[in-house]
């Protein structure tokens, strides 16, 4: 008595699973953009696991279904993945642009900084390179400078360098002068 | 760990930019020489100037941008 009911309600699962399988798989053809390039492929163990009987009653488990796309390249993948590297800023842009320098014509002008303090400056500069540099009103520390004769009075309160090693870019000049205020000023 | 950092090497012709990846310890003369540059100096936006032997890799954050330029000297 009780063979004949189990294999009747064998059955009626398996039954239950054809349509339910098929309903799903014509639901993922409809609605599918691309229906002919779409695979289904069901997990392992569920056909046999997707039902069970509880007190009389059939309970049907959804089966897990994945739909991969046919053509891989088209995935598009993306990575959280953390990294320790900081991006590194691209621009080419030279010292003297980056510290706000700018050119009119031949000449340069901005300001030198170092410790915090700054002093007008300008640069004269040509087809042939470099021309003159100067500083608007050093500071008083740089008088007692090892180099501070290299410095000497032009009139208006400005005052011109004298390089040794004649600076090739406006960059060198800059750095060469904020160099020497640097160390006037107590910066080492 | 390395840090990365952006070199401007300005010259004559313009500037380039270089990308370095530095180890712990690397100076200011490591880098002038892995860039072949000779009678350089490096120096930081905030015009902090490295001498040859200066540990740069201590001394800047990772990603910052450095500066190449050909050296001068104020003198007589």
């Amino acid at each position: 008595m009780i063979r004949p009911l189990r294999l009747l309600f064998s059955w009626i699962v398996e039954v239950y699973q054809r349509l339910h399988r098929r309903e799903r798989v014509h639901n993922v053809l409809l609605l599918g953009t691309r229906p002919l390039r779409t695979k289904i492929r069901a997990s392992a163990g569920t056909t046999e696991a997707g039902s069970s009987l509880q007190s009389g009653r059939i309970v049907v488990k959804p089966q897990s279904t994945e739909i991969e796309p046919s053509n891989p390249h088209t995935m598009v993948v993306v990575s959280n993945r953390h990294t320790d590297t900081k991006e590194v800023r691209r621009e080419a842009s030279t010292y003297w642009e980056d510290k706000g320098w700018v050119k009119s014509g031949e000449t340069f002008s901005g300001h030198y900084g170092t410790n915090g303090k700054r002093w007008s400056g300008a640069i004269a500069w040509n087809r042939h390179g470099f021309k003159c540099c100067l500083i608007l009103d050093p500071p008083r520390e740089l008088w007692k400078h090892p180099h501070a004769r290299c410095f000497y009075y032009v009139g208006n309160r400005w005052y011109a360098v004298h390089f040794s090693t004649r600076p090739r870019t406006p960059d060198a000049a800059i750095i060469a002068v904020e160099r020497i205020l640097d160390e006037a000023t107590g910066g080492r | 760990m390395e840090k990365n950092v952006a070199i401007v090497v300005a010259g004559a012709q313009g500037q380039e930019i270089k990308d370095l990846a530095i180890k712990p310890g690397t100076t200011a003369r490591d880098i002038l020489k892995t860039l072949g540059l000779e009678r350089y100096v490096i120096s930081t936006g905030e015009g902090k100037l490295f001498g040859p032997r200066d540990n740069v890799y201590e001394a800047v954050e990772n990603g910052e941008k450095l500066y190449a330029s050909a050296e001068a000297e104020v003198g007589r």
